[in-house]
């Protein structure tokens, strides 16, 4: 019998975790770990790792095969280019304290697209290989140009067989005008909600008049159409976290069901904010706690809120395919499925690349719209793309359910070869994953409650948490 | 304090020490004659002795497991 590589991690004095590359897991003991290290394992040992498909007899037989399957399953395909992001302006209308792209004042020159900018932007839509896209418009402010978004809506509607289109907004402006252009089944809101109205002022707008607008702006936006086409997360400091309860009930009173806690990215004019030594540390205490919050609240209430990351990669562990999420999947190669098309046209391969450059801390720009991809330059990130057989992840039990940010790690670190478990990203989604299997494995009616509706199922099956010895 | 390393796991020593080195900046993790000598001021010896147990169960799991990887690769890829 031959037993495919099993990583290991202690979850508990007692309990270990174990993966392979495909993804199953199971728990055992520290007896069963020295007799797998030593290669002594026992009959039963060996009974259980071949039922539970750990194992085969021989290359090409079923469970070799069906092994193979799943660990391709597990790898992130990303075939096309059909998700683009695009920054029609870098002007905005807030001048928020932590905001993370480094934007222009309203009246300033120079920061929206010229014509010329957005005929290539649409010869450049127009030479994707596929029929389906996805645009995101960021900013800078989107909706200061509605007619650069309106263009880019019409010419895509009629080019692709399917478009859909996300406006990252900060809703402060939700007049005649816009609410005509998202009046549309194919055009999505997503926007920024810090809390309470005071919390929303203090930390966005610093005009109460201001964050009442929005507030007015962002229920009128969903009663008119509804909370599925409308989303929002809050950016969390860490130096004012808000309070969990008015952070959960505000968001149940918009009737959003789903937060998304990001902290304060230090990128873009949020960078002249020094992160202190244990961030890492204070934000997934505040994270863990309030993961743990939501699940007592959901209990008590019988009305299920989730924290969208959480449930994202819970879902990671559970089932293979779940790559939807370009922050998390492996691998993750630059510039393949999604890119970004900035205010002056330049290419970059994701959102965080931008805001390196513009705040000159290290040009990622691959390409043009003019001229087209670099892939040279992006080829250069490859290699820390890929988790597979990076020295430190190569022994994480974590493997198959995380990803890389070579980005994330040239912005904090200025470089991509740290040790993984130096770096934030490790320690995040190592606190994460953590919190993933302890929940998993418990047997807290409050847990599987919270566990059962974040990961969709009707019951919660002893099979998804097997335990061997 | 000196963990014994079984003759198993011998051959695994220099890349487990590698990988100690840089988890464990604070540690020194000397290989002697009858294991591997561990000198860490105020950290707990007991999780750190069981930190190079598992680095040597890793490196030999890598190691010993490597073929099986890049044949499941191979067939997956056609090659």
């Amino acid at each position: 019998m031959n037993v495919w590589p099993l990583r290991f991690r202690a979850i508990d004095n007692d309990r270990r975790f174990f993966a392979d590359d495909a993804g199953g897991y199971f728990v055992s003991d520290e007896a069963f770990l020295d007799r797998y290290a030593r290669g002594a394992l026992s009959g039963s040992d060996q009974g259980f790792l071949s039922r539970s498909g750990h194992a085969f007899a021989r290359s090409g037989d079923l469970a070799h095969t069906s092994f193979a399957w799943r660990w391709t399953a597990r790898q992130s395909v990303q075939e096309r280019l059909s998700y683009v992001i695009l920054v029609p302006t870098l002007r905005c209308n807030l001048a928020c304290t932590y905001c993370q792209v480094s934007r222009a004042a309203e009246g300033a020159q120079g920061y929206d697209w010229s014509a010329a900018t957005l005929e290539d932007v649409l010869a450049f839509l127009d030479g994707l290989d596929t029929n389906e896209i996805k645009i995101e418009f960021q900013g800078g402010e989107p909706l200061l140009r509605i007619d650069l978004l309106d263009a880019v809506r019409r010419y895509c509607r009629q080019r692709f067989a399917r478009a859909t289109f996300v406006v990252c907004t900060n809703l402060q402006r939700f007049g005649v005008e816009e609410i005509a252009f998202f009046d549309s089944s194919d055009t999505f809101i997503s926007t920024s909600l810090d809390g309470r109205i005071a919390d929303h002022d203090r930390r966005r707008t610093q005009d109460r008049g201001q964050a009442q607008e929005f507030f007015a702006n962002l229920s009128d936006a969903i009663g008119r159409f509804g909370a599925d086409r409308v989303s929002a997360l809050p950016t969390i400091d860490l130096d004012d976290p808000p309070n969990f309860d008015s952070l959960i009930e505000t968001y149940e009173s918009f009737g959003l069901k789903s937060i998304y806690l990001r902290p304060i990215n230090y990128q873009g004019f949020a960078r002249r904010r020094q992160p202190r030594a244990n961030d890492l540390a204070r934000w997934n205490d505040f994270y863990q706690r309030f993961i743990e919050h939501l699940i007592r609240r959901n209990f008590e209430t019988g009305q299920v809120v989730e924290e969208f990351y959480f449930s994202h990669c819970l879902g990671r562990v559970l089932r293979p395919g779940q790559d939807g999420h370009v922050d998390l999947r492996n691998p993750n190669l630059p510039a393949t499925d999604y890119l970004v098309v900035d205010f002056d046209g330049k290419l970059y391969p994701s959102d965080e690349a931008r805001m390196l450059a513009r705040i000159g801390h290290v040009d990622l720009s691959i390409g043009n719209v003019r001229g087209g991809l670099d892939r040279r330059k992006a080829a250069a990130l490859v290699p820390s793309a890929i988790n597979n057989f990076d020295p430190d992840c190569v022994h994480c039990a974590y493997q198959p359910y995380c990803g890389s940010d070579p980005i994330d790690d040239v912005s904090r670190y200025g470089r991509v070869d740290l040790p993984r478990a130096d770096t934030w990203f490790c320690g995040r989604h190592l606190a994460i994953f953590d919190q993933v299997v302890r929940l998993i494995y418990s047997h807290d009616e409050k847990d599987q409650f919270s566990l059962r509706a974040w990961a969709g199922l009707s019951t919660w099956p002893a099979s998804l948490a097997p335990v061997h010895g | 304090m000196i963990l014994p390393v079984a003759e198993l796991f011998e051959p695994y020593v220099a890349s487990a020490l590698v990988r100690l080195g840089y988890l464990y900046p604070g540690a020194r993790f000397v290989p002697v004659a009858n294991g591997i000598e561990i000198t860490a001021d105020g950290a707990d010896h007991g999780v750190l002795a069981r930190e190079v147990q598992y680095a040597l169960y890793r490196e030999k799991i890598y190691a010993e497991t490597l073929p099986l990887r890049q044949s499941l690769i191979d067939a997956v890829t056609h090659r």
